[in-house]
């Protein structure tokens, strides 16, 4: 039944997806020519509109569409002259390298701190909630904007922007140099994502603290760590893992803001750049790898959370015992 | 006969916005090696409590004053070292609610590993020790049993784990805290069997308002409003009670008539007699501190008229 | 509908909350007078540009000349508007569709979340830019999308809660006694949604105050009504970012962020418990 649901869901997402870029006002030749648009001559637009098929009848389109779906054929962009494919190959590795870890290690420190400070009510959870609920209420890119300015700028500890220096052709020296680029935004992913993980995660603790079980653990004689370490992280686990897979979810294109502020190379520039020259193949291409990725994703957080907690799954056996 | 808790001047307070609830009022008790006692009383009148405080699972949420001597050991402001040293292996609760009592996401088995656990015990043979624990309550599958999750498990048989898990270590002393509630009848008394046999050279103490329960213990001791009553022998205190209120309680049994207790009919002093506003045989006596009247056998009641009659 | 005692809980049940309304009112002060209180028509290029906060102009001027502290004031009326309006939508919308859902089971509860999911699904912040592209950068068109993209949340957060009461003994009394789906809804039902609402909605506040703060900085703001977000996007592109010129977008921020928190603390019942987004 969930399963037929997801599918479903997909495919309207997917219609959804074959629509948005139609709707959009403009016409890509225009904007790709820009000026000169007016130097064609009738010939060569219509070349260019067959080339892209916008001018078939809009069924067709949607047929060509779904196929390409599953052929993973996505067309060209009309803008850039490569192959959509080939565009998202190269910016995702950067979205990814920044996405990835920040995902990692932002929820385990995240949880961490939240099981530790939800349990020990001391001055660190005092510090370590309102620092986060501080960072919570700004937009992001003003934190990038601020610790750029104050770190990159004032004290020159890391570069102001791009992935590269584009000193180095290749080899460690350019991987340093890379990494070294994405340690800032990676920097402010990291707080972000523990932030949050951190304010949802302690909620979860501060109710599993008042459950019975712990009471009882109490009584067993078992010390504060062994009832943190075993009995409440282990029910504040399936709170942590659907998060957790939503941020998994999130992993293609979550990055967006801070990869235009630091002027990075990634999907999310690619998506916004995409949009403002209309370019449709390069927007369906990322759109549907998006969302097919967040539904996948989604699924996996449900099957995650039914590990996480035996009693999901066995509502179908309970009407038996 | 050695005396295992030793509590004297009781007091616990619960805080609350206009003051303080007293959950205890100035209790003094004496437990003693091999008792099994029933500590009967009305919702409200202190006895989880009661249990609760001698284990010193109240020290942060609760003002505790007075001393309570576990095996020589003072438990009221004790370290939290100490506390975890007793708990499970010299004082275990077998908790209410045994249902909500198991952690959810653990299996069974495990949960009373832990207990071995504490004591060194290695994974391998605590599972052997979990899963004879097990046998001995009467479950056939122990292995089942033993890896399956607390959800899956019907009310007795919950019940007669977490029995499993606060005898693993085989304490002195065994809190049992409603242990036939929402029990069926036909499993109650199966449950009480086993519990009493998990506890059989040690001391139990069956906190219950389930006055059938009650008969199997060899001492009694009903509860009201903070205060002990009455406290003495079985026989005595479940057939012929001498406080009013006992009294009372017994009436209102379905097999003696269901008689009601009184609705207040007096506003006694705060020093007086608990049970004063109801009572039927009130006087002026009893706006006064009332102490308990102990007779030769040991049987104690808190109410002057009992030293007469 | 809703229970006076209650409101008045929430808008000043502790210490935090009081300091939150106490914010709020401020900042809704500022908006209604704010013309009075700025001390330049925040249009006028008459000053010259770039230049440092002074007496004459407490936060300096923009690229423009324009004195931002004046801007700082009269944005206040944009972001606080898009912030409360999408907001009171948001949970209209996702109230309506939870309630619904969660009360009538079958084919219209399947239908209605399987809509709500799939509005979670589609990466929002790619579909706010295309739909804020198609429709054109005005106030209206911005609370709209953030409205459209913000209602499922609430929706299934609703649903769950009146999947919650409807187990509830009593609600099976009062259909018993043949009151109309309506009433039963209405009546019952919603009053126990009541305390997740609210937190919803102040939460929906901020979240929406920070999606059109976002939309502004990818350039899709309202360009006659500039918002704080808006300011700070102003700063990042017209020079004041390179220039290090802080106080023309950390002030804005600082603004968003006072008005965030204020309406956090009210969504937090006691000194436990904080709803996020998430």
């Amino acid at each position: 039944m969930r399963v037929v649901r997801f599918f479903v869901i997909g495919f309207l997402a997917l219609t959804i997806i074959f629509i948005l870029p139609r709707i959009m006002p403009g016409d890509p030749i225009d904007n790709l020519f820009g000026e000169n648009a007016s130097l064609l001559n009738e010939d060569a637009v219509d070349i260019m509109y067959a080339k892209y098929h916008l001018d078939d009848p809009l069924w067709e389109q949607y047929l060509a569409f779904l196929k390409s779906i599953f052929t993973f054929d996505y067309g060209y962009s009309i803008i850039s002259a490569s192959s959509v494919n080939k565009l998202i190959a190269q910016r995702l590795p950067w979205t990814l390298a920044l996405t990835i870890p920040s995902l990692l290690i932002g929820s385990v420190i995240g949880f961490y701190l939240a099981l530790y400070c939800g349990t020990t009510r001391k001055i660190t959870d005092k510090t370590m909630t309102s620092l986060s609920i501080f960072m919570h209420t700004m937009p992001t890119f003003l934190i990038a904007m601020i610790f750029v300015k104050a770190l990159a700028f004032d004290l020159g500890l890391f570069p102001l922007s791009h992935n590269n220096s584009g000193t180095y052709s290749g080899g460690w020296m350019w991987y340093l140099d890379s990494m070294y680029h994405l340690l800032l935004p990676s920097i402010i992913l990291i707080i972000g994502t523990v932030t949050s993980y951190y304010l949802t995660i302690r909620n979860s603790v501060l109710e599993v603290k008042n459950d019975d079980y712990i009471f009882v653990a109490e009584s067993k004689g078992l010390t504060d760590e062994e009832i943190r370490s075993r009995h409440v992280s282990r029910n504040a686990l399936p709170v942590f893992l659907s998060i957790f897979a939503m941020g998994l979810g999130g992993i293609l294109s979550g990055a967006l803001i801070i990869e235009l502020v630091f002027s990075l190379n990634g999907m999310g520039t690619l998506l916004y750049q995409a949009i403002s020259r209309q370019d449709y193949p390069v927007i369906q291409g990322v759109f549907i790898l998006l969302t097919t990725w967040v539904l996948l994703m989604n699924l996996v957080a449900e099957f995650a959370y039914g590990l996480a907690d035996p009693r999901i799954g066995d509502s179908h056996d309970r009407g038996t015992k | 006969m050695e005396t295992l808790v030793e509590i004297r001047r009781l007091n616990v307070i619960f805080p609350t916005f206009d003051g303080g609830f007293r959950a205890i009022k100035d209790l003094d008790m004496d437990i003693y090696s091999g008792d099994k006692i029933a500590v009967m009383g009305e919702s409200g009148c202190g006895k989880s409590v009661l249990g609760h405080s001698i284990m010193g699972l109240l020290a942060d949420i609760s003002l505790t004053t007075g001393s309570i001597l576990f095996m020589g050991k003072e438990i009221v402001g004790a370290k939290r070292s100490t506390l975890i040293s007793l708990r499970g292996s010299k004082v275990a609760l077998v908790p209410q609610s045994p249902s909500t009592a198991l952690d959810p996401v653990m299996k069974v088995g495990t949960q009373i590993d832990e207990m071995f656990w504490k004591e060194g015990v290695p994974r391998k043979e605590a599972s052997e020790r979990s899963k004879k624990k097990l046998e001995a309550l009467g479950f056939k599958d122990s292995d089942a049993i033993y890896s399956t999750y607390p959800h899956r498990l019907s009310g007795g048989m919950c019940e007669r784990a977490v029995i499993a898990m606060g005898t693993a270590l085989n304490p002195e002393l065994v809190i049992a805290d409603e242990p036939t509630k929402g029990l069926d009848p036909a499993i109650k008394i199966e449950t009480l069997k086993k519990l009493y046999t998990s506890c059989a050279d040690k001391t139990l103490m069956m906190i219950t308002h389930d006055y059938y329960a009650a008969h199997i213990c060899n001492r009694v001791c009903i509860m009201y409003r903070g205060e002990m009553v009455e406290d003495g022998n079985w026989r005595e205190v479940l057939t012929n009670p001498s406080h009013p209120y006992v009294r009372g309680l017994w009436s209102s049994l379905p097999k003696n008539g269901m008689v009601p207790i009184n609705d207040p009919l007096r506003i006694v002093p705060g020093e007086g007699c608990g049970f004063g506003d109801r009572c039927g045989s009130y006087s002026e006596r009893c706006n006064g501190k009332q102490d308990m009247v102990t007779d030769s056998n040991g049987h104690c009641v808190r109410c002057w008229r009992a030293g007469i009659e | 509908m809703m229970d006076t005692s209650y409101i008045v809980y929430f808008l000043f049940g502790n210490k935090r909350k009081i300091f939150g309304t106490s914010i709020i009112v401020v900042m809704m002060l500022i908006t209604i007078f704010a013309e009075q209180i700025a001390p330049y028509d925040p249009l006028a290029m008459d000053f010259k540009p770039f230049l440092s906060p002074s007496t004459e102009h407490w936060l300096g001027t923009d690229n423009l000349g324009q004195d931002i502290y004046s801007q700082l004031i009269m944005s206040s009326r944009t972001s606080l508007s898009i912030g409360l309006i999408a907001a009171t939508m948001v949970v209209f919308v996702g109230l309506t569709f939870g309630l619904i859902a969660g009360y009538k089971s079958g084919i219209i509860e399947n239908t209605l979340m399987g809509t709500t999911d799939l509005f979670i699904l589609i990466p929002s912040l790619p579909l706010t830019i295309i739909l804020i592209s198609y429709m054109g950068p005005s106030v209206y068109n911005i609370i709209i999308v953030i409205t459209l993209l913000s209602w499922c949340g609430t929706a299934r957060i609703v649903h769950s809660r009146v999947l919650q009461v409807k187990e509830q003994s009593f609600i099976e009394s009062a259909r018993m006694m043949a009151f109309s789906d309506r009433h039963i809804m209405f009546k019952h039902i919603l009053k126990n949604t009541e305390d997740v609402l609210l937190a919803r909605w102040c939460l929906a506040i901020v979240a929406a105050m920070m999606a059109e703060a976002g939309l502004a900085f990818l350039g899709l703001g309202d360009p006659f009504h500039v918002s704080w977000g808006g300011m700070i996007t102003d700063a990042f592109s017209n020079g004041g970012y390179v220039r290090g010129m802080w106080w023309w977008y950390v002030m804005p921020g600082a603004m968003i962020s006072l008005v965030a928190l204020a309406f956090f603390m009210l969504a937090s019942f006691d000194k436990d418990h904080i709803y996020v987004e998430a």
